[in-house]
């Protein structure tokens, strides 16, 4: 866990100095980026259209598991909306520093909420194949986004060796 | 930094945030919103609202409490972007979203400074 924080804050840190420096992302990053905030706007939407009809198998837990849904969907949204902002700054029109240290966050958060799904769809009248679909799609959507981190702190440690060099 | 010192910057950002918001000034609203952010961004959301652990077999009170840290987490990531960006309406929104969650979180054991510090920012 600890190493998973340090990782993300050095990740985290690379995109600073990156944007810092005024460097841009390269057009594959750009293309990656693309490819997650849609991703995430898709899962957003999917989850967020069948979310009315989730309702706890017991009755006595329907409370609990309508509050669960709801939020869970509100989340993604949250992150659909993060990957866009994201997106928008990598191209330059807006760099922030609070958009990037939610993609750092976001790594964290999206296997936290994978654990969480794991344990609530069993209790959900959702059919396997979406609850089984939208489980892979939030491990995927983590991986994707930790692969990302590393190669840009990759990139951002060459271009300190750059600069230090002779 | 010591917790205590970031809960205090928490609390005078959100008192300053929470009159301003209550007395409708837009403005300084994201003024005192950016201060509200700073204290966030060095409290570091990371520590300040922490990832509780999920039990193994957790009831679905259990799940709801887990999944709502979490979304209040992305919440306050949101909010800070938001602020940066000076997107009034994204705060406004997310600020009602938050001060909703914000009386759950009471009931979840976080014991963390933002516990404390959410329900400061949102003058609740």
């Amino acid at each position: 866990m600890a190493r998973t924080g340090s990782m993300l804050l050095a990740g985290l840190g690379a995109w600073l100095v990156l944007l810092g420096c005024g460097e841009k992302v390269s057009k594959e990053q750009l293309e990656q980026l693309g490819a997650l905030a849609g991703a995430a706007k898709e899962r957003a939407v999917s989850f967020g259209a069948l979310a009315p009809s989730m309702d706890a198998k017991d009755p006595a837990a329907a409370d609990a598991m309508r509050r669960y849904v709801t939020s869970h969907a509100e989340s993604l949204a949250r992150k659909a909306k993060a990957m866009a902002d994201l997106y928008e700054v990598a191209q330059g029109k807006k760099p922030g520093k609070a958009a990037l240290a939610q993609l750092a966050d976001d790594i964290a958060t999206s296997t936290a909420e994978t654990k969480g799904w794991e344990q609530a769809y069993p209790l959900l009248k959702v059919s396997d194949e979406f609850a089984l679909t939208h489980l892979a799609g939030l491990k995927r959507d983590a991986i994707q986004t930790e692969g990302l981190l590393k190669i840009l702190t990759e990139i951002m440690k060459r271009q300190e060796d750059k600069k230090d060099g002779p | 930094m010591d917790l205590k010192i970031i809960g205090d910057q928490l609390k005078k950002a959100a008192a300053d945030e929470a009159a301003a918001f209550i007395a409708g000034h837009a403005d300084a609203v994201m003024k005192l919103g950016e201060n509200a952010v700073k204290a966030i961004l060095t409290a570091e959301v990371h520590q300040a609202l922490p990832i509780p652990s999920l039990p193994e077999h957790a009831t679905a009170i259990q799940l709801a409490d887990y999944q709502e840290v979490l979304t209040a987490r992305r919440n306050m990531f949101q909010l800070v972007a938001a602020a940066e960006k000076q997107d009034a309406a994204t705060v406004r929104s997310l600020k009602l979203d938050a001060s909703r969650a914000a009386g759950r979180l009471a009931s979840v054991a976080l014991g963390t400074v933002l516990s404390v510090g959410l329900k400061a920012v949102l003058g609740i």
